[in-house]
C-alpha cells in the first residue's frame, strides 16, 4: 500500500514538471494579445497531425507554427494577415474553419428539401386516407345480420 | 403543378447525389498527404547556415545548369532518410540536389552524412522551420523541384527511389524541357 503511495507522489512530482512547460508565451501582462495567441492557435490545425490544433500538439513542427505566431503577434500582425500566410503555405488544411459558405449551406439546403418533400408527401397520404366507410359495413354488423337471419 | 413538383423533387435528389458523390470522393483522399499549397510560388528568402562550413547560404545560392533542380528535407532522426539517401547517392550523379537539414542536432546530420555519403551540393540547417514552413514542409523526407529560376513545381512527401522519380518527377521535368 505504501509502495503506491509513494508512487503516486512521484507521478505527482514529475507531472509538476510536464505542467511547467505550458505559459513559456509571455506577453507582459498584454492581455488582449495573450487572447489573440489562445484563440489562434485553437483555431489553427498543427499539419502533421490528423485532428490536433495547434495549441493541443507536441509535434516540434507545431511548436515552429506556433513560435511564428507569437513572433507574428508580438509585432502587431492581424488574425487575418497569420492566417492568410500560414494558408499560402498549407491550405486550407490548416484552419478549423473553412470559410467556405456553400460548404455549409449545401448540406442545409438538402436537409431542409429533405423535410419539405416528406412533408408534402405526408400531406398527399393524409388525403388519400380520408375515411371512406359510409358505404362499407363492418363485420360486426354482417355477423349481427346473419345471426338475425339464422333466428328468423 | 405535377410538373413543377417533380423538378423540385430532381433538384434536391441531384444535390443528395452530388453529396453523396463528394463525399465518396473525399474518401479516396488520403488524410496523411497535404496539397502542395505552395505551387507556382518562389521559394522563400532566407538565409541559413551551412551544416559543415557555418557559412550563411541564401535563396540565391542555389543555382543549376539544369532548367531546375531539387530541395531534399531531411533528418538524422527520420527512418524514411536512411531509406532514401542510398538513393539519392545515385541520382546527385546527374541532378542538382540541396539539402534541407530540418529540426536536427547537428553532430547527428554529420554522422549520417558521413556515414552515408553526400548527395547534396549544400547542406543548409533549418532547425527553426523557416525555410520548412516558408515552402510548406510538414514531414520527412520530402523533396521538391523548383525551376532554375526558383519556383516551385512539385513535391512528394516519402522516401525518394527509381518508381518515385520516373511516376513524379521525370514527366514534370519533361514538360519543362519542352517548355
Amino acid at each position: 500500500m505504501h509502495f503506491y503511495r509513494y508512487i503516486t507522489i512521484i507521478l505527482m512530482i514529475f507531472s509538476f514538471n510536464a505542467f511547467a512547460t505550458f505559459n513559456v508565451y509571455e506577453f507582459n501582462n498584454d492581455t488582449i494579445k495573450e487572447e489573440q495567441f489562445r484563440s489562434l492557435i485553437a483555431d489553427l490545425r498543427c499539419p502533421k497531425c490528423q485532428n490536433n490544433n495547434l495549441a493541443d500538439s507536441n509535434a516540434p513542427l507545431a511548436t515552429d507554427i506556433k513560435n511564428y505566431v507569437y513572433k507574428s503577434i508580438k509585432s502587431g500582425k492581424t488574425d487575418e494577415e497569420i492566417t492568410d500566410f500560414l494558408i499560402s503555405r498549407y491550405g486550407l488544411f490548416i484552419i478549423y474553419d473553412p470559410k467556405i459558405v456553400w460548404l455549409w449551406l449545401v448540406p442545409l439546403l438538402a436537409a431542409l428539401g429533405g423535410l419539405f418533400v416528406i412533408k408534402k408527401h405526408m400531406k398527399k397520404e393524409k388525403k388519400n386516407n380520408q375515411p371512406v366507410m359510409e358505404d362499407t359495413v363492418t363485420m360486426e354488423t354482417l355477423i349481427a345480420e346473419y345471426e338475425k337471419s339464422k333466428e328468423e | 403543378m405535377i410538373k413543377k413538383r417533380y423538378l423540385l423533387g430532381l433538384f434536391f435528389a441531384a444535390l443528395f447525389c452530388s453529396l453523396i458523390g463528394l463525399f465518396a470522393l473525399g474518401l479516396n483522399n488520403d488524410p496523411n498527404k497535404l496539397r502542395l499549397a505552395t505551387k507556382g510560388n518562389k521559394i522563400p528568402e532566407f538565409s541559413l547556415p551551412s551544416l559543415f562550413s557555418g557559412e550563411l547560404i541564401t535563396n540565391k545560392d542555389l543555382v543549376s545548369t539544369k532548367p531546375y533542380y531539387l530541395i531534399n528535407f531531411w533528418g538524422s532522426w527520420c527512418p524514411s532518410c536512411y531509406e532514401e539517401h542510398p538513393y539519392l547517392m545515385n541520382l546527385q550523379r546527374s541532378e542538382t540536389i540541396y539539402g534541407v537539414n530540418w529540426k536536427d542536432e547537428t553532430p547527428a546530420a554529420k554522422s549520417f552524412i558521413k556515414r552515408g555519403g553526400n548527395p547534396f551540393s549544400k547542406i543548409i540547417i533549418d532547425n527553426d522551420s523557416t525555410l520548412a514552413i516558408g515552402m510548406g514542409v510538414y514531414g520527412a523526407p520530402e523533396t521538391f523541384l523548383i525551376t532554375s529560376d526558383g519556383i516551385i513545381l512539385h513535391r512528394y512527401a516519402g522516401a525518394m527511389n527509381s518508381t518515385v522519380w520516373q511516376k513524379e518527377f521525370l514527366p514534370k521535368i519533361k514538360q519543362l524541357r519542352e517548355k
